[in-house]
């Protein structure tokens, strides 16, 4: 499979920076970012929904583990880490 | 309404990322264009427990899914002792928990699951199933197949056991 790359920021990654690998089950394709460590989760999420272009909801991500990050804490607070891979999921309950 | 074959165009195209989705997380996947269904088996990541996911499609994109939980042959869809059980102790991923119980039947309870609808459905006040993409904005948001079966998943691992 081959990765689309993609830096949501040209800054260079540093000590304050996350480099992670989005996925989402629209599309086969992930999409790399490299986001400050504290940026909120849900911030995260919805700038890489919006490129996905998955419109609408709220969206936030799972990790590895399949743990859904608290859309409203910070990506390193989230235990986020330099390499990690997230998936794209809505975060809204059921009805 | 809407031909089968549109349909099956509209599948296949969502199937891209559905697809990449499942082989992902290991996940056997399968769609069958004769009878417009697709059988998915989840895996709860803390038990190894599977299950067994399936939806129909007749009449997709203008009518939602739809979406049950079934035994290992694919029988029985909609019982209660083939879907995943909120934990009672737990908290949903997304605050209220996807599946019910309603009667003897168990629900995937969502604007984008067909049988969420309709006089026999919890919600039969959402009224008529195709307007299931403009239904309760503020809940959970899945128009295409990939996002629904990550929703689907999302709350799976939460759970614990069967119901009922």
């Amino acid at each position: 499979m081959e990765s689309t790359v993609q830096d949501a920021q040209q800054k260079g990654s540093g000590h304050d920076d996350l480099r992670v690998t989005v996925f989402s089950p629209r599309v086969p394709d992930p999409r790399q970012y490299t986001w400050p460590k504290n940026k909120v989760v849900g911030e995260a999420a919805r700038e890489a929904a919006n490129d996905f272009e998955q419109t609408g909801g709220t969206p936030g991500f799972q990790n590895s583990e399949k743990r859904v990050l608290d859309n409203s804490k910070r990506l390193v607070a989230e235990g986020v880490r330099d390499g990690d891979t997230l998936e794209l999921v809505d975060t809204t309950g059921g009805v | 309404m809407i031909t089968k074959e549109a349909t099956i165009a509209v599948v296949e195209k969502e199937l891209e990322g559905a697809r990449a989705w499942a082989a992902r997380n290991s996940y056997d996947f399968m769609w069958d264009p004769d009878t417009l269904t697709l059988h998915v088996v989840l895996r709860h990541r803390s038990s190894g427990e599977l299950f067994f996911l399936s939806g129909e499609f007749e009449s997709y994109p203008v009518l939602p899914p739809v979406w049950t939980f079934a035994a290992k042959d694919w029988s029985g869809a909609g019982e209660l002792v083939h879907c995943p059980k909120p934990d009672a102790n737990g908290q949903a991923p997304g605050g209220s928990w996807l599946f019910i119980a309603h009667g003897p039947r168990a629900v995937i309870c969502a604007p984008f699951s067909r049988l969420s609808y309709g006089d026999q459905g919890p919600h039969a006040a959402w009224g008529d199933a195709a307007h299931w993409q403009s239904v309760e904005p503020g809940r959970v948001h899945a128009h295409e197949i990939g996002p629904m079966l990550a929703v689907i998943d999302r709350d799976l691992q939460y759970t614990k056991g069967r119901m009922p």
